[in-house]
């Protein structure tokens, strides 16, 4: 008994003596998840407004007369003419390694239904990105395991490389992809007690996504156990359009974590098309000008402010990034829309899907031709610049010549040869959802390919031969792959052993 | 009533353009409303609206209320008034005191905009937030 009387006492002796400063407002006007609050003065633009009943306001709009607030929570309960007050706090969010393994909402919250996230550190939404000098350039890979992309697409840590095309192109599963194939890494080093491997922890932002998408992705990840790696912050259709809007910007500080303390981090943005219409409907409720389709004349800086935040740090600022992977959805692949150019000239680099590849079986749908990583070959391991730098040239005379051959003229031997070697690629990178691929086995792929090791087989059958290959290399040939990952270049004798185990793989395959 | 952007730039010129000092000077508020409704040029009821409200949030700024939960006597009030004043010299400030039960005890001022609550249910608000937080 008297140790709660102590402890009463305590905490009332604790408590500070002074007046409470409050600066405070009436809502003159509310509706459509925004309201028009008249006072504040001294307001600060993003400040926090407590409009009471759980129900939190930032400000958007300071204008002579009155602040126009967008709103977070159930604000039917707010009435106007209530007294409000601003808090001195901009929109912070909580982050952490506690935060792995959850699924979130725009303000962290956890809404997977296992309990509360302690954490003790928290980041603001907007954050100023970081300057010029602690940057350092790009050259560290990030293995999507999908073939096409870590080939002639390499996207690099600290990297921003949109994914763009219509709807049901595949953008989201190279995205899911990536992040399983970051898991697949970060286990096996985890397993092999290897120190010098940097995790990757990966973030994937939905922002106006369907609710039974966002299931499906979930379950995908935590089959393929790659939720013990990620977050998952959800602001689906049927939150408000404040929520959707700012839950990129969230994302990034839970990635700005792992970046300022020397990690490396990658984020996903599905999709940024959505992000740019509820900053459209917020900003058309807030009575501001509109412009082209009717957005605001600051949605380029929208984005180019939340990806400039992904970046790679020099070792004198620890070392860390953060890669962003945002998406946009074209309508009809059109990719010289509004929101599709602002963000393309805002990005190292595109991968675009295409419809028409979709619907002719070539999965993942990118078009080699016309996709593009600004960082290029400084994102990929020697191993892989070796066996790749030609692919691209193939393929783009397989492109040209195909569109020739299409008239059924005779064409020459070596013609015929570049279109056979052409189909061939292509057939190679086709690949299934959800299963990424090591770099090693790409790597040896690849080089039969160009090798001619698969020259004499059905197109067809090129695909049932690489599934076999890769088997027989997983389960024979493991000191092999072990090589390529540990020196990450072809020296002779590593060409001489992958020539000996593909041409006897290939003695012996049958279709 | 919806007011146009050009109405709202009119009566924000008329109102600043009644400033004495940078302080607005409602005399001159006044006078500049008989004059619209006098020669009544385009949107006149708008600009009058809009200035209205201008003068209604500047009357608003320089209100000052002073809660108590127990009625405070003149000597009291003066002590108050002559405090506030002290500390706001350029604001012309128009006071009224009241007496709110709920407060328990202490003060609560509001000088335009911003509060000042010393209020006993303050500090216990104060104390039910702190050990939420400590929870």
């Amino acid at each position: 008994m008297s140790n709660i009387l102590q402890e009463i006492e305590s905490r009332i002796s604790n408590i500070r003596q002074e007046a409470r400063q409050k600066n405070v407002g009436i809502v003159s006007e509310i509706g459509d998840g925004v309201a028009k609050i008249e006072g504040l003065d001294d307001l600060m633009m993003n400040e926090m407004i407590d409009l009471g009943h759980g129900v939190t306001g930032i400000a958007m709009n300071l204008e002579e007369t009155n602040v126009g607030a967008i709103l977070m929570g159930d604000y039917t309960q707010i009435s106007e003419g209530q007294e409000v007050h601003g808090t001195g706090r901009l929109l912070q969010v909580p982050v952490g390694k506690n935060m792995l393994g959850r699924v979130v909402n725009t303000l962290g919250e956890p809404i997977d239904g296992k309990g509360d996230i302690k954490t003790d550190e928290f980041y603001p939404v907007e954050k100023i990105a970081p300057g010029i000098i602690t940057r350092q350039s790009v050259n560290q890979p990030v293995q999507t395991g999908i073939i096409p992309i870590d080939a002639m697409i390499p996207i690099g840590r600290g990297q921003r490389e949109l994914i763009i095309g219509d709807r049901s192109t595949g953008k989201t599963t190279i995205c899911i992809d990536t992040i399983i194939n970051q898991a697949r890494l970060n286990k096996k080093a985890q397993d092999e007690g290897d120190t010098e491997y940097r995790p990757l922890y990966c973030i994937y932002v939905a922002i106006g996504q369907k609710q039974s998408n966002v299931a499906n992705v979930i379950s995908t990840l935590e089959e393929a156990g790659a939720m013990p790696w990620t977050i998952v912050m959800v602001a689906g259709a049927s939150d408000s359009a404040t929520e959707q809007y700012l839950a990129p910007f969230c994302g990034a500080a839970m990635g700005e974590w792992f970046m300022d303390h020397g990690m490396d981090a990658l984020i996903i943005y599905d999709d940024l098309t959505k992000h740019a219409n509820a900053y459209r409907q917020v900003s058309l409720i807030l009575k501001r000008p509109s412009g082209r389709e009717a957005f605001p004349g600051d949605v380029f800086y929208l984005h180019s402010r939340l990806l400039e935040r992904a970046a790679r740090m020099n070792a004198e600022h620890g070392g860390g990034s953060l890669t962003a992977l945002p998406i946009i959805e074209t309508q009809m692949g059109d990719v010289s829309a509004y929101i599709p150019t602002n963000v393309i000239s805002i990005t190292d680099g595109q991968i675009f899907l295409e419809t028409d590849l979709f619907y002719q079986g070539v999965r993942p749908a990118i078009s080699v031709g016309i996709s593009v990583s600004r960082v290029g070959s400084s994102a990929q391991i020697k191993a892989m610049k070796q066996v790749a730098s030609k692919i691209k040239t193939e393929l783009a005379q397989f492109r040209e010549l195909a569109a020739f051959a299409q008239f059924g003229s005779d064409l020459d031997a070596q013609t015929t040869a570049r279109l056979e070697r052409g189909k061939r690629i292509t057939e190679l990178f086709k690949q299934g959802q959800h299963v990424p691929m090591p770099v090693e086995i790409q790597v040896v792929l690849l080089w039969s390919v160009q090798n001619g090791i698969m020259d004499d087989i059905a197109v067809d059958n090129i695909r049932k031969f690489a599934a076999d290959f890769t088997e027989h290399l997983t389960m024979q040939k493991t000191p092999l792959l072990k090589k390529i990952g540990d020196q990450k270049k072809l020296d002779d004798a590593l060409i001489a052993e992958i020539k000996t185990v593909a041409t006897s793989f290939r003695g012996t395959w049958k279709a | 009533m919806k007011i146009p952007k050009q109405a709202q730039r009119q009566a924000n010129s008329l109102f600043n353009a009644c400033s004495v000092n940078g302080v607005p000077d409602f005399q001159k508020a006044l006078q500049a409303i008989d004059l619209l409704l006098e020669k009544r040029p385009r949107g006149w009821r708008q600009i009058v609206e809009h200035l209205k409200k201008r003068i209604r949030l500047e009357a608003d700024k320089r209100a000052v209320l002073v809660q108590s939960a127990a009625p405070l006597d003149e000597a009291q009030q003066a002590e108050i008034t002559r405090s506030i004043r002290e500390r706001n010299p350029d604001r012309p400030l128009e006071f009224n005191f009241a007496v709110v039960p709920e407060l328990l005890g202490g003060l609560r001022v509001q000088i335009g905009w911003q509060v000042l609550d010393a209020s006993i249910r303050s500090r216990l608000e104060s104390l039910l937030e702190s050990n939420a937080n400590n929870a």
